[in-house]
């Protein structure tokens, strides 16, 4: 059973930059990490580390790039929900006011 | 004289090791500015609930990725110290070996020469046995980077997603083609539910025009910083020796199989890649 709920839908919106926020970080982070691991890689003088530096970096990719995704999609989904708890308290209000009106 | 550079290791261990104090930090950030979008926004609900627990899986996977980062850069760290002392032996060797030469193999100087070859083998060989722990050492830390987000909501949300992961799956250890499978909008969902996209939504366009007149660099404008990051196979031209290539001459590069346009070509036309 669904229970009930309640919302600043503005400020739900408002939230989604600072998500996009986090993707940037995130963003950035990855860059720092893989460049780190596959210059590693380079240097190493060793075939074996070499090899599972390269990994490393391709793991660590994909992990990161699937945490952006992840910010991404919450910063869509707020932006998403806010309109949508903003749309149906329009709605609502637009069937009250006729209820309401009823009685007049 | 063992190849590689201890000074670059060092100064990219401590890149890596920064990097991973700012996964760190991502993740506690996570957890403050969510929580403050829930309660500034005064959100309850089940859909609140839902996003909180998206969003703490997600903070969760950022602070996890700390700890297999710092692995590697200490391991890297160690084996450094293991190749500067092997270089450095063998230098000591090369130069006793050439003095015993200049001196007409004189029986004193051809004995130095001797034991600084056996330091220099020992070296060598404590080199190759450090870089054989610090590989091993590097792989099981990238098996828990592979595994950062558990099984929470936020694994099971990209696994739910089904256009596969082919975009990577191509590329050097990124995994296999039918695995997690992202990025794909859903399809039509019901209600104000955060963490699920509405009926309808497409999700961001690719941005450039079919004529495929348009450069890389412009393309890469509208595109997620993160894939120039991606590894790409070996031969593959720097992103900045394409940027000048329009979208057709990559396209045409893809069809020749010139190596990395079929990868650099599904990184850069595959609307998942795009910005917001």
């Amino acid at each position: 059973m669904a229970q009930g709920f309640s919302v600043n839908a503005n400020k739900l919106g408002a939230g989604s930059q600072d998500v996009a926020g986090l993707q940037g970080r995130c963003e950035i982070i990855t860059g720092n990490a893989v460049d780190a691991l596959a210059g590693m890689a380079g240097s190493a003088g060793h075939a074996g580390l070499a090899s599972a530096l390269t990994g490393a970096a391709g793991q660590g990719f994909k992990a990161f790039v699937e945490m952006a995704v992840a910010y991404r999609h919450v910063s869509d989904s707020l932006t998403a929900s806010a309109e949508a708890y903003a749309g149906t308290e329009r709605a609502i209000a637009a069937r009250a006011g006729a209820i309401l009106g009823g009685f007049r | 004289m063992p190849g590689g550079s201890p000074d670059a290791l060092e100064q990219l261990a401590a890149r890596l090791k920064a990097a991973a104090a700012g996964a760190a930090g991502l993740g506690t950030s996570t957890r403050q500015v969510t929580a403050s979008i829930r309660s500034g926004a005064g959100w309850t609900g089940d859909a609140a609930d839902g996003y909180s627990a998206f969003t703490g899986n997600l903070a969760q996977g950022a602070v996890a990725a700390e700890a297999p980062m710092s692995r590697i850069a200490l391991a890297v760290q160690e084996y450094a110290g293991s190749l500067r002392t092997a270089q450095q032996k063998v230098a000591a060797y090369n130069s006793a070996a050439e003095t015993a030469q200049v001196t007409g193999n004189d029986s004193g100087y051809m004995n130095a020469a001797s034991l600084a070859g056996q330091d220099a083998a020992a070296a060598v060989s404590a080199q190759q046995a450090a870089g054989d722990r610090a590989a091993a050492e590097v792989r099981a830390a990238g098996g828990d980077l592979g595994n950062l987000l558990g099984s929470g909501p936020v694994r099971g949300w990209l696994d739910r997603q089904s256009v596969s992961w082919d975009t990577l799956a191509g590329l050097p250890g990124l995994g296999d083609p039918v695995g997690p499978q992202i990025l794909k909008t859903p399809g039509a969902e019901l209600g104000p539910e955060i963490l699920k996209t509405p009926p309808g939504e497409l999700g961001p366009l690719i941005n450039y025009s079919e004529q495929g007149n348009e450069n890389v660099s412009d393309v890469l404008k509208g595109k997620l910083g993160s894939i120039t990051r991606a590894p790409l196979p070996r031969g593959s031209p720097s992103w900045s020796d394409i940027g000048n290539m329009t979208m057709n001459e990559v396209r045409a590069a893809a069809r020749a199989n010139q190596p990395g346009f079929k990868t650099i070509l599904k990184l850069l036309t595959d609307s998942r890649f795009n910005k917001q």
